[in-house]
């Protein structure tokens, strides 16, 4: 950016004037007060608009305020500038109090004032520039202290100035602080809120207290609790006492009640007893009669009554037995009689027993078996079944022929069969191939074949001969063996029809003679089994025999030996049946006796009968005679019958019980009123009392008691559980007064919760503001000290970059490059002459000078990003230099002007001189405001109309205008 | 006949007063001013010639209240014989175990709703009050199902003559403030619907009366936060034989409370926040006895970033400089600076700004908000070369 002019309408002291810039230096001469730092102020206002305050800045102790023009009229100016590019633009500010506005005019071009406009502030600086006003102020307007390190202070201070300034810049611009100072400052915040582990910090003395208070409310609610559950005790012990008191006085009033009522009895009592007596005393008179009646003999005498009815009833039952069996008693004794008379009718005889019955019936089934045996008729089958046989064998014709000849002759008729079937078929096949053979051997022949018929001839001729061959041989065995059978078959027929039916005959003719065989034997084994039933036969009609002669009977004689089976039979049977019968009248004489024997028992009870009826009668006698004496001695009829003597007896006997109950109830009843103990007239007297008390108890008197107890148990029952109430009352009333005492006395010093509860509110409030501001601020510092590490390695090697570009030139090749630290902006150069890079505090102070200069330039640079030339408003820079660096200084200025434009104000004309003198004359100008810089220029803009036609330069004395 | 009754709730006894800025003896006195506004309240109902007085909940906090305030009570209740004392427990002061209501010992002129709906009390002849008590700190239930109009006891009241009222702790849905806990919710329509002369409740700490709606909340008789600014008492309620009803609210309190904005535009250093402060308190407070006033004072307007306010040593200065009995100061001021343009800085402190707009944008939780907005603040105080004040 090059400014080529400046227009001011009015701004501070500078009035309707119009200064034109040189292209590379601008000198701007004039002596204090002469307005050259209005001028600057004013190129910065035109940039950057004017601050004119706003909420809570008063415009009156604004920039505004303070530029306003001295001489009145109107506030602004206008300035016109080429950017590097060759645009060229004009900008107006008018900051008249009742019209602040702006307007960039591109000159050729339209109006881009929006372009440029931040809220309300117009300020092209910003853009073109890319810095904000206070980077601008601090990077490229710069004083004497901004440009040249104070020459008094020591090279490590002037080194660490400018460290620090450019630190400044670079975290938070030129009214800021830098990033370390702002986290030191946040760190001395952290100290002030402090932490846990410094007990006597804000934070520490909070969170100690909040615990403090946590265990005090945490007791003091312990301490609550057990004073609630004191109260809640007290409460229980009041309605103890309650309930035991309404206790009391309930069985109290029940025990009155009870004694009232147990009053009102004895009373009923009393005089339902002397009732009692009165009517006694009358019934005991009725029945005097009997006083001395012996009623303590109405047992014994009930007891004979008793006895006389029983033995009187057991007596008419005896005899009434006893007549019942006179008539199974006659029969009885007739039945008897007729036994008797059978038994001797009977024959004597042994007694035959039932071994002799058991040893007749096993002989009986013995000769039974072998008489079946013997009387077997299998003989006679087997015998005719012979017969019948011969018959068939006869039938076949061979009725005659040895059975043994039979056997061999088979194998003989089969040979001569089957040799002539041979020899004929032999001679049929001869006679069949010689007549073929001829025939077939002719044919041949005929034919011419002679070969052939003579190999078919021979060949005929062998097979007729091997058939003739076999015919021979087979007729030859036919014939012998024909002779053989007919020598052991003679007269059989042998002719080939014989042999075909004697080829018939023979298997059932050899059958035949086989069965024949085996009925020969069945007979013979039939034959020798009944001849061994016989021999047992006859032993068993012996035994027989022998039975009956040793049972004592007479037995028939013995059948002679070989007799027929049938008499041994009838021999045994009756030798068995006299067995029998004598058995039969064995048992029969048995059981006449048995029953005899039988009835004799029952005759023998009968006349028991008849002894018993006959004690019966004596007995009752006997109980009746007593029953006469033992009435007659208590006065009573003896004519009485005994039974209604004893009536009377007990009769008297009732009598005298009656006298003597009545006695007793009459006693009874006089023993009642003495029990009494008092009169009627006591009695009314006590139970009024206990009405009385009962009323004043609560109770009421009419009210039923059924349900009270008056028996003197239950009164003292009653008695013992009002005692027990009203200890049980009295006790609870104790603990009561102690429990309530003790509850009163605290109650005065509980712990006030809601007190606590404030305090522990209000400190855990602190701790908590506490904990958030600490948070707070060490959360600033992370993002602090994040965003500074992140800038200061971003900023610091484009700076050192910056700074190269330049260094060598202003130098002298001196110095090539610049390094320019991350943490804190330490710059160190690289010498061509040294090895290692040089510390700035090291370097000469021109050096130094140049470096600040530059480090501000490129901090413009790489803070504006813009890549506009930054101009560089410098404030009487050399003011108190000495010659040497202030010459020097103008050199690098000079140099420096060739790429940023230098706008300087000086009091000093020598220095304006030099530096013109050091300049391109075409591109430096020098604005003298020491001469005629009062006078106004009728030409410059209005503000009505800021941006206009210039018109024509202020001159200074010693320069030239600056081309366009 | 006519009655006359005087109606409170909401008195909340045995409260903690430190959110109001106040502690230690403060703290205490505001607490026996409680008290005394109770006793005030026996006084001017014993003015008025009052039958009754109904307290329709939150009469003292059950967490806190103990024997001693039970004592308080009953002797105070005592003293009020023979005029009748009806209580209706509210959420702050439930039916629990252990709740002073069951452990008390109340004179006979007490009567306490014990029941979860409506119960009628005979109060004279032709008047009839139903209450109900909460037996939970968070009752949901609608208070006036039941009761008159309701079952069972609706119909035994059908047919009785006379002015039924309702008295219950209950949070009127048309008109709940934002943030207040919603216990026994219940339309003001259903006061006439049930048949309820005047509903006199309890809840909400602002007075209404609106006898169109039949609804009365009397308000808290001392302000218990800083929003319950301005007079503030029990309701006188007569009901006439012609069953009228007028009600007049009493101006009792003897403390007051406020919030008041203070700008601080312009202001450049701690002593000015300071003056412009405490020159806001007294204009806010004239005519206010300022030792039993409590103010909260919200700091609004844009500052210049090197201005660091310290808020506990502003508060104290203020409450020195004005003698006002409590203070709590909120900031809520803006930085000066632009922070988009600070955020488009080049330098360090415009990369700290943009980390923190960056954080403050992707924070989900106001508390992390909160935090990195004072973050925020500090760093651009730091950078200001400033003392940083503490917020």
């Amino acid at each position: 950016m090059r400014l080529e002019r400046l227009e001011v309408t009015g701004f501070g002291r500078l009035h309707q004037r119009r200064f034109d810039f040189g292209e590379r230096i601008t000198v701007v001469l004039g002596p204090n007060e002469s307005g050259k730092s209005t001028l600057h102020r004013a190129i910065r206002a035109a940039l950057y608009g004017l601050e004119a305050g706003g909420p809570g800045h008063p415009r009156d102790r604004s920039d505004w305020a303070r530029w306003l023009p001295w001489t009145s009229g109107r506030f602004g100016l206008t300035l016109t500038y080429r950017l590097d590019g060759g645009r060229r633009l004009r900008v107006a500010q008018t900051f008249d109090r009742d019209r602040v506005q702006a307007q960039v005019q591109e000159l050729g071009g339209g109006d881009v004032t929006q372009q440029f406009r931040v809220g309300r502030t117009v300020c092209p600086g910003r853009f073109h520039l890319g810095v904000d006003e206070a980077v601008f102020c601090a990077a490229a307007w710069l004083g004497e202290e901004g440009l040249q390190l104070s020459s008094t202070e020591a090279a490590p201070q002037q080194a660490g100035r400018l460290r620090e300034a450019l630190e400044r810049l670079v975290d938070a611009g030129a009214e800021g602080t830098t990033a370390a100072e702002a986290t030191k400052k946040l760190t001395d915040a952290l100290q002030r809120v402090g932490s846990e582990r410094r007990v006597t910090s804000p934070l520490g003395v909070a969170i100690a207290q909040a615990r403090r208070l946590e265990g005090e409310i945490e007791a003091a609610e312990r301490r609550l609790a057990s004073f609630a559950g004191e109260e809640a005790r007290l409460r229980e012990l009041e309605e103890e006492a309650r309930l035991s008191a309404e206790t009391a006085v309930a069985v109290q009033r029940d025990w009155i009640r009870g004694r009232i009522a147990q009053l009102d009895a004895r009373d009923a009592e009393i005089r339902m007893a002397t009732d009692e007596a009165a009517e006694l005393s009358r019934a005991l008179e009725a029945e005097a009669a009997y006083a001395r009646f012996p009623a303590e003999s109405e047992a014994a005498v009930i007891a004979l009554g008793g006895e006389l009815h029983q033995a009187a009833r057991s007596a008419a039952e005896a005899e009434a037995r006893w007549t019942a069996v006179q008539e199974p008693l006659g029969a009885l004794r007739r039945r008897r009689a007729e036994i008797s008379g059978g038994l001797q009718a009977m024959p004597e005889s042994g007694p035959i027993g039932e071994r002799e019955t058991a040893a007749a019936n096993a002989l009986r089934r013995r000769v039974e078996v072998s008489a079946a045996i013997a009387h077997r008729d299998e003989e006679m089958a087997a015998t005719a079944r012979g017969e019948a046989l011969r018959r068939e064998i006869a039938v076949t014709g061979l009725g005659g022929v040895d059975p043994g000849e039979l056997e061999a002759a088979v194998p003989l008729v089969t040979a001569a069969r089957t040799a002539g079937a041979r020899a004929q078929g032999a001679a049929w096949g001869l006679a069949a191939v010689a007549v073929l053979g001829g025939a077939a051997t002719g044919a041949l022949a005929a034919t011419g074949r002679h070969g052939p018929a003579a190999l078919l001839g021979a060949g005929c001729l062998l097979v007729v001969a091997a058939l003739a061959g076999f015919g021979i041989f087979a007729f030859r065995s036919g014939s012998r063996a024909r002779l053989e059978l007919a020598g052991r078959l003679p007269g059989m027929d042998l002719s080939p029809a014989g042999l075909e039916r004697l080829g018939a005959g023979l298997p059932a003719a050899r059958s035949l003679h086989a069965e024949s065989r085996q009925q020969a034997t069945l007979v013979e084994l039939h034959r020798a089994e009944q001849m061994r039933a016989r021999g047992e036969l006859e032993e068993a009609v012996d035994n027989c025999l022998a039975l009956a002669r040793e049972s004592g009977l007479s037995a028939p004689a013995r059948p002679p030996a070989g007799c027929r089976v049938e008499v041994l039979l009838e021999t045994a049977a009756a030798a068995l049946a006299t067995v029998d019968e004598a058995a039969r009248l064995s048992a029969r004489r048995r059981e006449l006796e048995v029953e005899d024997a039988r009835l004799a028992d029952r005759e023998t009870q009968y006349a028991e009968l008849g002894q018993e009826a006959g004690r019966g009668r004596a007995t009752a006698q006997a109980v009746e005679s007593r029953i006469r004496v033992a009435t007659a001695s208590a006065g009573l009829d003896s004519g009485l019958p005994p039974l209604e003597a004893v009536a009377a007896f007990r009769d008297a006997c009732g009598h005298r019980h009656e006298h003597d109950r009545l006695a007793a109830g009459l006693a009874e009843a006089r023993r009642r009123q003495r029990l009494g103990g008092s009169d009627i007239e006591t009695l009314t007297r006590q139970r009024t009392e206990l009405v009385a008390d009962l009323r004043r108890r609560g109770g009421d008197p009419e009210e039923a008691a059924g349900d009270v107890c008056t028996d003197a148990a239950g009164l003292a029952r009653l008695e013992r559980e009002a005692m027990a109430a009203q200890e049980r009352a009295a006790g609870a009333a104790s603990a009561i007064q102690s429990l309530g005492a003790r509850i009163e006395g605290l109650t005065g010093s509980l712990p006030s919760l809601a007190d606590l509860e404030d305090e522990r509110l209000t400190v855990t409030a602190a701790r908590d503001r506490a904990l958030h501001q600490q948070e707070a601020l060490q959360r600033a510092i992370v993002m602090i000290e994040t965003a500074g590490r992140d800038v200061h390695g971003r900023l610091a090697p484009r700076l050192a970059a910056s700074m190269s570009e330049r260094l060598a030139l202003l130098t002298g090749d001196h110095y090539s490059e610049a390094n320019v630290d991350m943490d804190h902006f330490a710059i160190a150069l690289a010498s061509a002459d040294r090895d290692q890079l040089v510390s700035l505090d090291l370097v000469s102070h021109g050096t130094r000078d140049q470096v600040a200069l530059l480090l501000r330039l490129a901090l413009c640079e790489v803070l504006g990003d813009a890549g506009e030339s930054m101009p560089l408003l410098l404030d009487e820079p050399l003011a108190s230099a000495d010659p040497r660096r202030g010459r020097g200084l103008l050199e690098f200025l000079a140099q420096l002007s060739t790429t940023n434009q230098v706008v300087v104000t000086t009091s000093d004309p020598g220095l304006a001189a030099t530096l013109v003198g050091l300049g391109d004359p075409e591109s430096t100008a020098v604005i003298d405001l020491g001469t005629g810089g009062e006078e106004s220029s009728p030409d410059v803009a209005a503000p009505e109309d800021p941006v206009r036609a210039p018109t024509p330069p202020a001159r200074g004395l010693r320069g030239r205008s600056p081309e366009r | 006949m006519t009655y006359r009754l005087l109606h409170l709730a909401d008195l909340h006894l045995d409260r903690p007063f430190a959110q109001m800025g106040c502690h230690g003896e403060l703290a205490r006195r505001r607490r026996q001013g409680l008290r005394e506004a109770l006793r005030r309240a026996g006084e001017a109902a014993q003015e008025h010639d009052c039958d009754a007085v109904t307290i329709a909940g939150d009469l003292f906090e059950h967490e806190r209240a103990g024997a001693e305030t039970a004592q308080f009570l009953v002797e105070t209740f005592a003293a009020w014989q023979p005029m009748r004392v009806l209580l209706a427990p509210g959420n702050h002061d439930p039916l629990v175990p252990g709740s002073l209501y069951l452990r008390a010992r109340w004179p006979a002129n007490v009567h306490l709703f014990e029941g979860t709906r409506l119960e009628p009390f005979e109060l004279g002849e032709g008047l009839t009050v139903w209450g109900l008590g909460h037996h939970e700190p968070a009752w949901t239930g609608n208070p006036l199902e039941g009761g008159l109009g309701g079952d069972g006891g609706g119909r035994r009241a059908r047919g009785r003559d006379g002015v039924h009222l309702a008295l219950f702790h209950g949070a009127e849905t048309g008109s709940r403030p934002a943030g207040k806990g919603v216990h026994g919710p219940f339309a003001a329509a259903e006061i006439r619907e049930r048949g309820y002369a005047l509903a006199l409740c309890g809840h909400y700490h602002a007075r209404r009366i609106d006898l169109g709606a039949r609804l009365v909340y009397p308000g808290s008789p001392e302000p218990l936060a800083f929003d319950e600014s301005g007079p503030r008492g029990p309701v006188v309620v007569e009901i006439t034989d012609r069953g009228e009803i007028r009600c007049v609210g009493l101006e009792t309190n003897r403390w007051h409370a406020g919030i008041i904005e203070c700008s601080l535009d312009g202001v450049a250093s701690v002593t000015a926040t300071v003056d412009r402060v405490s020159a806001e308190v007294l204009t806010a407070t004239a005519g206010l006895p300022l030792e039993r006033t409590t103010l909260r004072v919200d700091l609004v307007g844009t500052v210049p970033p090197s201005l660091g306010v310290d808020l506990f040593d502003c508060e104290s200065a203020v409450r020195d400089a004005t003698g006002v009995a409590a203070l709590r100061i909120r900031d809520l001021t803006a930085p000066e600076t632009d922070l988009e343009t600070l955020a488009q800085e080049g330098t360090t402190r415009g990369a700290f700004v943009r980390v923190a707009l960056a954080e403050l944008t992707a924070a989900d939780s106001p508390a992390v908000k909160s935090v990195l907005s004072d973050a925020l603040r500090y760093g651009l105080e730091a950078f200001a070369g400033g003392e940083v004040g503490l917020r």
